[in-house]
């Protein structure tokens, strides 16, 4: 479904991307694990067109765009940012809007969908996240938790194939962390297809279809979490791990 | 030395000359509203064309901004009234009014539009595109709504100026509270008395408009954290 090859980014002299081959199914888990400065981040925002890759193929579906030779054209952008959804590290609420206001606004604007439809879909969303009761609330009367899981509600609103989420957790307070997890794992159970940037060791072994380890821009190796957790194949996975404070079952 | 405060002050003539007076405030009022309106659509598309990428936006604004803030506002108005006679072309007073107000506030609501845009945060740039929308759709949805209440309070300041600024007017005949307290002034040979006059009146429309001021800024203020 995702299919990326040979991707390379570079910002300025410093080359982030170098060189990555991928292939992501539908109804997939994601996790993309690594050390800061690995390249992850700025991978899922290649996926979403945040950032242009500076050479190589990224392929949503039937919608592929080839990059280096030629800047692609807004039309192909669009098509392609339309097959994914982005759930950022800090949520990136529409401040000056309230929770439902949040998640019906790519409808209703981008899709120019029926005001009445897309309210009643955006109440399901956020039922389904668990916030039925804030539909009136502004971001600045919900935590952080509640906060992403209106994001989460929001990229969903779009009906993308595949859900990118960069970090969730990370600008969370620990005991909020649990909520916006459970969230992501019922989507996981309904076969959302997903790819996760997360320092969360355990999320990964527990929900991952596969585990991806990226260190200096490149994917240096992946298999399912079983595998990746317990007996890894590269010595730069194992020291990493090594450092994770991942319990044992 | 005896101070004669009476001298500085004579509240008789200023209780008979204040309702001559006062048919100038429809001027200050008015020219306000308008040139502040004007000004504000002005300032809007100069901020945008200002942050553009495009040159041949981005250089026809910063040469307006950089005119219209580094050139005195009473030269400005007597350029555009009596300048513009010289090479025949007579604007009336008012008209000349309206147009040095408006390019005057343009100017300065420029830059603080301009800085109220880029204080909105790139991941709010970053949450809309990643739902697909346009410039354009971003600017008008979540940008601009979220800039309105970082640029009030130095935008209520600027039009403040403004509505002191139309007495500037009196030198291009423009017949509003100075001109009028002018009139006056000449004729009874107690000017003082009449400009103090005047500067309550001004005082006086100044503390009105900010109680609406807060108003507003409450208003727009109500997501806030």
């Amino acid at each position: 479904m995702i299919d990326i090859r040979d991707l390379y980014k570079q910002f300025d002299e410093h080359e982030v991307l170098k060189g990555i081959d991928w292939r992501v199914e539908q109804g997939q888990v994601l996790c993309v694990i690594g050390p800061s400065g690995s390249g992850k981040s700025t991978l899922l925002r290649c996926i979403n067109l945040l950032e242009i890759p500076t050479r190589g193929e990224i392929a949503v579906d039937e919608k592929r765009i080839v990059f280096g030779n030629r800047s692609p054209k807004e039309r192909e952008i669009r098509e392609l940012r339309g097959k994914t959804g982005m759930v950022f590290q800090n949520f990136n609420l529409f401040p000056h809007k309230t929770a439902l206001e949040n998640v019906i606004e790519g409808p209703l604007v981008v899709k120019k969908a029926d005001r009445d439809r897309v309210v009643h879909r955006g109440r399901e969303l956020l039922a389904k996240v668990g916030l039925a009761d804030k539909e009136e609330a502004y971001p600045s009367q919900l935590s952080g938790g509640q906060q992403q899981r209106v994001a989460i509600a929001r990229a969903l609103a779009m009906e993308p194939e595949v859900l990118l989420f960069d970090e969730p957790t990370s600008a969370l307070d620990p005991e909020l962390i649990g909520e916006v997890l459970l969230t992501m794992k019922e989507l996981a159970k309904e076969k959302q297809t997903m790819v996760i940037v997360t320092h969360e060791m355990e999320f990964a072994r527990d929900v991952a279809d596969q585990v991806v380890f990226m260190d200096e821009g490149k994917i240096v190796e992946a298999g399912p979490p079983s595998q990746i957790f317990s007996s890894p194949n590269r010595e730069r996975t194992r020291r990493f791990l090594s450092k994770m404070p991942v319990e044992k079952k | 030395m005896e101070i004669q405060w009476e001298k500085l002050f004579d509240p008789q003539l200023a209780l008979e000359s204040f309702p001559f007076v006062l048919q100038g405030v429809g001027y200050t009022i008015f020219l306000s509203f308008l040139t502040m309106f004007i000004g504000l659509i002005l300032g809007l598309i100069t901020a945008i064309g200002r942050m553009s990428g495009k040159i041949g936006l981005r250089w026809p604004a910063r040469a307006y901004i950089s005119v219209i803030r580094g050139t005195p506002l009473l030269v400005q108005l007597f350029i555009l009234y009596f300048g513009l006679q010289v090479i025949g072309l007579t604007l009336t007073p008012i008209t000349a009014a309206i147009i040095g107000l408006s390019l005057n506030v343009g100017g300065y609501a420029a830059e603080t539009i301009r800085g109220a845009i880029l204080s909105i945060p790139n991941g709010q740039w970053e949450a809309a595109q990643s739902l697909n929308m346009t410039y354009w759709q971003t600017m008008r949805r979540i940008v601009i709504p979220q800039s309105v209440r970082v640029a009030l309070p130095p935008l209520a300041n600027t039009f403040l100026s403004l509505v002191k600024d139309t007495s500037l007017l009196s030198v291009i005949t423009v017949p509003e509270m100075l001109y009028r307290a002018k009139i006056i002034g000449g004729q009874s040979f107690d000017y003082m008395t009449m400009y103090l006059l005047v500067a309550m009146m001004y005082w006086v429309i100044c503390t009105v408009l900010n109680l609406f001021q807060d108003r507003l800024e409450k208003r727009y203020g109500r997501f806030a954290a």
